[in-house]
């Protein structure tokens, strides 16, 4: 499947169910402990990140928070 | 009217919330200051410690005070006619809403990840119609060119998304206000009506 991930165009292998965001999340190797996901403009909780699925065409933004300020 | 006085009466009118008064916030209230903002809504809990002065916007003579404090009064130094509302008190998910209410911009300037995520994570779910400028990224020094501005919606998130403050990474005065200064150029030219 096809998604717009952080603006760039990626392609992933899936099933016609697509991935979920903990499966997308994986397949991209990242594994932060403090990221902000948000699908089709949408904030994707983490308790929700096994059960939300990501499928072809969509939106994905995932941003990674590190301390400093 | 001329285009400096133009910019400098629309922001007169506009509410700029700051959630955190550290290297982040106190370096983008002094850049709004000047900017003339209108009324600045600022956040902390801490007080200013000798550490603080290796790129925080505080002075020697206001070791000890509250952050809110000290950053009000040098708001006023800048420039006397900005409104500023301190609240002295660590941000949480409860008092969040309420403390922000009536701004037109939101800054999120803390220093911890897991405070930013909470503050996005509740901005974006209980106030997506408020613009949220946030922070990530921006420890150590150089790289200047690595500061980027992303863009989603009403989130602009600034930094270059991995460089993590640690021992070895500390953060430093020219990036932190780099950082500080995108925010605060983000927020003039949102409230000025740019569209991002």
């Amino acid at each position: 499947m096809t998604i717009l991930l952080n603006n760039n165009q990626e392609d992933f292998a899936a099933p016609e169910q697509g991935l979920s965001v903990s499966e997308l999340l994986a397949a991209k190797g990242w594994t932060f402990p403090l990221i902000i996901v948000r699908v089709n403009g949408t904030l994707v909780k983490r308790e929700d990140w096994s059960s939300c699925r990501v499928v072809e065409g969509d939106e994905v933004e995932a941003l990674h928070l590190v301390s400093g300020g | 009217m001329n285009t400096r006085d133009w910019y400098r009466s629309v922001l007169s009118t506009k509410t700029v919330g700051i959630a955190g008064c550290g290297g982040l916030g106190s370096n983008c209230a002094a850049a709004l200051a000047r900017a003339a903002i209108g009324r600045l809504i600022i956040a902390d809990f801490d007080t200013v410690s000798e550490a603080n002065l290796d790129r925080q916007y505080f002075f020697r003579d206001q070791l000890g005070l509250p952050k809110t404090q000290a950053l009000a009064a040098t708001i006023h130094r800048i420039d006397p006619a900005v409104s500023v509302v301190p609240h002295t008190v660590r941000v949480d998910t409860k008092n969040l809403l309420d403390l922000f209410a009536d701004c037109d911009v939101l800054i999120e300037a803390f220093d911890e990840a897991a405070q930013k995520a909470m503050l996005i994570e509740t901005i974006l779910q209980y106030r997506p119609d408020l613009p949220l400028i946030s922070s990530s990224g921006l420890a150590g020094w150089g790289k200047s060119d690595s500061m980027r501005v992303y863009r989603s919606q009403n989130l602009i998130m600034i930094g270059d998304l991995s460089s993590e403050v640690s021992e070895t990474l500390p953060p430093t005065a020219g990036r932190v206000a780099i950082a500080a200064n995108i925010q605060a150029n983000e927020v003039i030219a949102l409230l000025l009506g740019d569209k991002p």
